[in-house]
């Protein structure tokens, strides 16, 4: 039965859950523009569950369980739903900017449904949270991706990932059962026990397979990445940004618990099977980038070469023999928390983009510091981070998953992002040379950005200052991320895993 | 003789029987084909249009509908089954309430937004 | 019937719904597969569950069966919205999004 005690700890989802409801009902009973309302009820709620957060995380830093062992808050949770937090407010303004006052007040109720679903997740401590969670985070965002319901392509992209992402859950769904049969169990930390108790046989390994596939989906990891490129090019801007971040992160959050805590005992097979999706996810994902010409379609890629970067983190993770300066888990936190930022302002700069010249290729960017000088320079500092290069947090993320691949003994791998990350600094500095070094060819871009909407100031001010917020972390956190790093490593000292 | 074998051949004796009484009409039946003996029996009406035309659209919607509150009450069974066990029935009356109250203003967006107009 | 016996059913409902997924391009044909597969996880938790006597199982199916409606029913409605912009019934003609 519910602990009136343990409700004080999910104040922060309890809020988020109430913006969520209230902006469903301010949608329905009232007509008229309602933007300003809508942004103001999200930013006015993840604000004060943000507050919360900060105020109801134990004082020992210790984790709690609540709800009979379902949930646990602890600096694990906390840091993520952190990040997440600061995404959805970054997303709803960038929203603003795209949607008129109809879609956007449905825009950012399933913004906040969805935050509600990855604010669980990487609090889950059974596997029944764990699929109700990863489902809430999920169905509203194959809506996110469709809610231009009279674009053919918008609602292909939905359709799309609305199949695989199915296909994932119902995999989950068997590999739970799996699991659960094997174990006698539904609890992560129990299910280690169980596990334990079986060692790696056969029945093990297919249960944990299995749940590693349907994760593989929600991460967008190779062979199971197909639909990230669909979805991003054909989402509205604003949903691809949160999707390509949010989703990803929080599905990477639940797979690190789940392979440090529930298949703990199984540590050995998962680095393999982890290193070698990891190897070739970097490869894939980096390599297919370099054909793009559509610059979400792009980011789509480098999402994925992303995934492979943080699952190398992953796979070190299960070296449970590493020495004493190993960086392991925080890595993967630090590494999650700056991709969200840079790639979130990648597309923020896409929009800019697209709003001047209605278009998303990669030509559209040719002169662009000519046009606009701050998105150009910020979309600078986001390829050059992507990239890795010093002294921007992207650099100090590889840097930082590098050392625990090589604490790990998983030399090979090192090596391999350390040549895909070279490989990739031809698409993304691709994008720099053309916003910087080439003239526009023809003054029908200019026209084009002349005949364009021009939103109103104070929204197009909203939208720089989510430009301006990404840009700033993202060089801040290369030339200060050893406190990030500290932060992740207390959030992970304090955590159950 | 085993028991079992009366069920196998009454079931035997079934099925040749069905596939017997098919294969023995195809082989013997005369075959003359003209237009009324071909179309579709409507109790005496003349058949109209084509009996596998495409259902409206709406029809989906209202079935997603209906599906999702159909599936909600599923959970009400559990509640009103662990009503009658429980000393603290104020707080799991509360769970409930909450948990109507969402799907109620679930139901209010549907209604307003007009998913339950058919004329739209 | 053993634990066995269910899970064997459970295995097929699940790989049958698999298949259909993979194999089939019609879309309201995949989304009944999707289900499928769900049912074959929700045929092997049961029986688990009652294997195991314990309820988590049981009410595992319970959360499922109502998230697989949830799913289909936003699936539902992304393929009635689709039909509205673009008659389209088999997967493969959804191809306008290419690099």
């Amino acid at each position: 039965m519910i602990e009136p005690g343990d409700l004080g700890y999910v104040v922060p989802e309890l809020i988020v859950l109430g913006t969520a409801l209230t902006l469903l009902l301010w949608a329905a009973i009232t007509r008229g523009d309602r933007r300003w309302m809508s942004v103001s009820i999200a930013l006015a709620g993840n604000g004060s569950a943000a507050l919360m957060l900060f105020m109801r995380t134990p004082a020992d830093g210790a984790a709690v369980e609540l709800f009979a062992g379902q949930l646990v808050v602890d600096g694990y949770s906390t840091f993520f739903r952190t990040l997440f937090l600061l995404l959805a407010s970054l997303a709803i303004v960038f929203g603003a900017q795209r949607f008129p006052s109809a879609p956007l007040i449905d825009f950012a109720a399933l913004l906040q449904f969805s935050l509600l679903g990855m604010m669980l997740l990487v609090g889950a401590a059974d596997w029944a949270t764990a699929f109700i969670a990863i489902e809430t985070m999920a169905i509203p965002v194959y809506v996110l991706v469709g809610l231009t319901r009279f674009r053919r392509a918008s609602l292909e992209a939905a359709m799309k990932y609305f199949a695989l992402g199915a296909f994932a859950s119902a995999v989950l769904v068997y590999g739970i059962a799996w699991s659960y049969g094997l174990t006698g169990t539904t609890s992560l930390a129990e299910t280690a026990d169980g596990i334990a108790s079986r060692g790696d046989e056969p029945w093990s390994l297919f249960a944990l397979g299995l749940i590693l596939v349907a994760l593989g989906f929600k991460v967008a990891a190779v062979p199971f990445h197909a639909w990230t490129p669909d979805a991003y090019q054909g989402a509205p801007t604003p949903a691809a940004a949160f999707v390509s971040v949010g989703p990803k992160v929080a599905a990477m959050a639940l797979l690190a618990r789940v392979v440090t805590l529930a298949f703990e005992p199984l540590a050995a097979n998962i680095t393999v099977a982890l290193a070698v999706i990891a190897a070739a996810t970097m490869i894939l994902g980096n390599l297919a980038a370099i054909a793009q010409s559509d610059v979400k379609r792009m980011l789509g890629y480098s999402s994925i070469a992303h995934t492979g970067y943080m699952l190398v983190g992953v796979a070190a993770v299960s070296q449970t023999d590493a020495g004493a300066d190993f960086v392991g888990v925080p890595s993967v936190l630090f590494y999650g928390f700056v991709y969200a930022l840079m790639t979130f302002g990648a597309f923020a700069v896409a929009y800019v983009v697209e709003a001047q010249t209605d278009s998303n290729d990669l030509s559209a960017f040719r002169g662009l510091a000519r046009r606009s000088m701050l998105p150009a320079a910020a979309m600078a500092v986001f390829m050059l981070s992507l990239t890795g290069v010093p002294p921007l947090s992207g650099f100090l993320g590889k840097l930082y998953i590098l050392q625990s691949a090589v604490d790990a003994g998983l030399g090979w791998l090192a090596v391999t992002l350390v040549v895909t990350s070279v490989v990739s600094a031809f698409y993304y500095l691709r994008v720099v040379v053309l916003m910087f070094m080439e003239d526009e060819d023809a003054p029908a871009a200019a026209s084009a950005a002349a005949d364009a909407p021009a939103a109103s100031g104070a929204v197009a001010d909203a939208h720089s200052a989510v430009v301006a917020v990404t840009a700033g972390a993202t060089v801040a956190f290369g030339i200060v991320g050893g406190g990030l790093l500290a932060w992740a490593q207390a959030a992970v000292a304090s955590s159950l895993l | 003789m085993p028991s079992w074998v009366a069920v196998v051949l009454l079931f035997a004796l079934a099925f040749l029987f069905a596939v017997g009484s098919l294969v023995g009409t195809m082989a013997l039946k005369p075959r003359r084909k003209y237009r009324a003996k071909v179309t579709a029996y409507e109790s005496g009406m003349e058949p109209i249009g084509d009996a596998r035309g495409r259902h409206s659209i709406r029809f989906y919607l209202v079935a997603v509908t209906f599906l999702i509150f159909d599936v909600e009450l599923l959970f009400f069974y559990p509640w009103a089954l662990y009503f009658n066990m429980i000393d603290d029935r104020v707080s799991l009356f509360g769970v409930g309430a909450v948990f109507l109250a969402i799907l109620a203003t679930a139901f209010v967006y549907e209604w307003r937004k007009g998913a339950l107009d058919w004329n739209r | 019937m053993t634990l066995n016996g269910f899970l064997v059913v459970g295995a097929l409902i699940f790989s049958i719904g698999a298949m259909g997924v993979l194999i089939r391009r019609n879309a309201i044909v995949m989304l009944m597969s999707i289900e499928l597969m769900l049912q074959g996880a929700n045929v092997t938790l049961a029986a688990f569950s009652a294997y195991l006597d314990d309820q988590a199982g049981f009410v595992l199916v319970i959360f499922s069966l109502t998230v697989a409606a949830a799913e289909v029913a936003v699936g539902l409605a992304i393929l009635v919205a689709l039909s509205r912009v673009y008659p389209v019934v088999n997967v493969d003609q959804l191809d306008s999004l290419r690099g």
